[in-house]
């Protein structure tokens, strides 16, 4: 946020474009930066900052559904925060809202950066009509597809965004897309079981004495018999492993069976995690669709947060 | 027209191959690719570039990129069947890595073929295609008479010194001027060798 604000700011000088900042219960310090550095900004309500203190761990959907209900503006956009808008970007979403109806902006699909994923721009309107992200996503996946899979179902064409100067971000790693979520900290081990090389099992234990556990498949390799195979990973990113069965879930210890189980290296683990959550909201997003569902949450958004510092609670 | 191609015929086509098999025996099957690739291409079959690869991932294999003007799955199971004659008569021997300690797939089973492991990233482009196609028929031939260990891949550095020399200067006087001069650099910078030493290191150039 400390690179990408201040230069979001200036690249978007137009009076009719303003930025919301939710700070989801940051705990480095980003209250008190923007009070030192933003004043200005604040003052002539180019900025507005609200705070939520309730959140015990990041949730993606939620802290954006807060967000674009507290925007004002008829049309939302979501800007991660580790994301550039470039130079002009407000007009382009102004101009391209302006000259067509029934449409939303995605970063979904863009050929340069997949930490701009995440970009989206609707007509506050349709994000209600949909009611916003879906809510029951938990974790790093798919909440953006899913949105706009509903957006369209809602009559929105979705448009990709192509200009390479409006998709530019700060590329992370693993680890801080992690970083924060509610399932990380509740796995204690992660184990796997080697079948062959298109296949293992992966087993969670965690903290709280329950265990998940799943056949994976690779699906790279599954195919690699075949000399014209192509990979069938739906066509969506990061993820190119796939259930065999279903997760089975259970109180620990596990009866092991035939299974012998090796502990994952930290790598392994952030993978894990990350693959976790990717397929269970993936699962989310597939049967969002697969029954036509255009609003999934009864409430969403909701929340006591605060404004520009003040000690008023706003309710949502 | 090759006699096995009579199903779904695909032209300008990349089959990407990887031949699992234990790294101490790759200059066996080395020459045996090179062999049977060259007798399939005189009996018809539409192979006009190939490109090899040495790989460790997922278990040590040896890659080829064939292009074919066309080609059809019987000529890959062709191809398979010519190449596994050897794999069943000299096994690895060895078993596969079966508990990896960074991947969540055991690595594959030795003397298997599978394809689409790696794809087209890996052909250079236009420019440095014929030099990577000049490598691949070198560690086709250079390694038949090496095994792929240290040794045999500092042979091949020298091998290719050699060859990059010979290319870029094909009269002998010219090499020989080219290695006396990279001879100073290394007698300034390096080894600061005598006088001597220099000398007969110069005569033991030949080429």
């Amino acid at each position: 946020m400390q690179k990408t604000l201040s230069v979001n700011l200036d690249d978007n000088p137009s009076d009719a474009i303003q930025f919301v900042l939710l700070d989801y219960s940051s705990g480095d310090g980003l209250g008190a930066y923007i009070k030192d550095h933003f004043q200005d900004h604040l003052g002539s309500g180019k900025l507005v900052y609200y705070h939520y203190p309730s959140a015990t761990s990041f949730d993606h959907s939620h802290s954006r559904n807060m967000a674009f209900r507290l925007a004002e503006g008829e049309v939302v956009c979501n800007i991660d925060a580790d994301n550039y808008t470039g130079p002009g970007f407000g007009d382009y979403v102004q101009e391209v809202f302006q000259s067509r109806e029934n449409v939303c902006l995605t970063g979904l699909g863009n050929p340069y950066k997949l930490d701009a994923l995440g970009k989206l721009c609707v007509t506050k309107a349709d994000f209600i009509k949909v009611t916003g992200y879906d809510e029951h996503f938990d974790g790093y996946g798919f909440e953006d597809f899913d949105i706009v899979n509903r957006l369209r179902l809602a009559g929105c064409e979705p448009f990709t965004i192509t200009n390479s100067s409006f998709l530019q971000a700060i590329s992370h790693a693993d680890d801080e897309r992690i970083a924060n979520q509610r399932f990380s900290p509740e796995v204690e081990n992660i184990y796997v079981h080697f079948i062959d090389a298109d296949r293992s099992r992966l087993l969670y234990q965690l903290r709280d004495g329950r265990y998940v556990t799943a056949s994976i498949v690779n699906m790279y390799t599954i195919g690699s018999r075949d000399p014209f195979a192509t990979v069938e990973d739906e066509g969506y990113p990061l993820l190119h492993y796939n259930l065999e069965g279903n997760w089975e879930q259970g109180t620990w210890p596990m009866d092991h069976g035939n299974y012998t189980f090796h502990p994952v290296t930290p790598s392994m683990r952030r993978e894990a995690i990350l693959f976790y959550t990717q397929l269970r909201n993936r699962q989310i997003m597939h049967d969002n669709l697969a029954h036509q569902r255009m609003s999934v949450n009864k409430t969403f958004g909701s929340g006591i947060v605060y404004k520009n510092f003040k000690n008023a609670p706003i309710e949502l | 027209m090759h006699p096995l191609s009579s199903d779904l015929t695909f032209t300008d086509k990349w089959v990407f191959m990887s031949i699992f098999y234990t790294r101490e025996k790759w200059h066996l099957l080395l020459g045996v690719i090179d062999r049977e690739l060259s007798a399939m291409r005189q009996e018809g079959l539409a192979i006009d570039k190939r490109f090899v690869y040495l790989s460790l991932h997922r278990g040590p294999s040896i890659r080829l990129a064939l292009h074919f003007k066309k080609v059809t799955e019987k000529d890959c199971r062709a191809i398979e069947r010519r190449l596994g004659v050897f794999l069943r008569e000299n096994p690895s021997g060895v078993p596969a890595v079966e508990m990896p300690v960074t991947s969540f797939f055991m690595d594959f089973p030795y003397d298997e073929i599978r394809y689409n492991l790696f794809n087209e990233r890996y052909i250079m482009n236009e420019g440095m295609e014929p030099v990577q196609r000049l490598l691949s028929d070198t560690l086709l031939t250079f390694f038949e008479d090496h095994p792929v260990d240290e040794e045999g891949i500092f042979n091949l550095l020298l091998y290719l010194l050699r060859e990059i020399i010979q290319n870029m200067y094909p009269d002998e006087r010219d090499r020989q001027g080219f290695c006396l001069q990279v001879m100073r650099v290394i007698q300034l910078h390096l080894f600061k060798l005598p006088g001597e030493q220099f000398a007969n290191a110069l005569q033991h150039i030949v080429f």
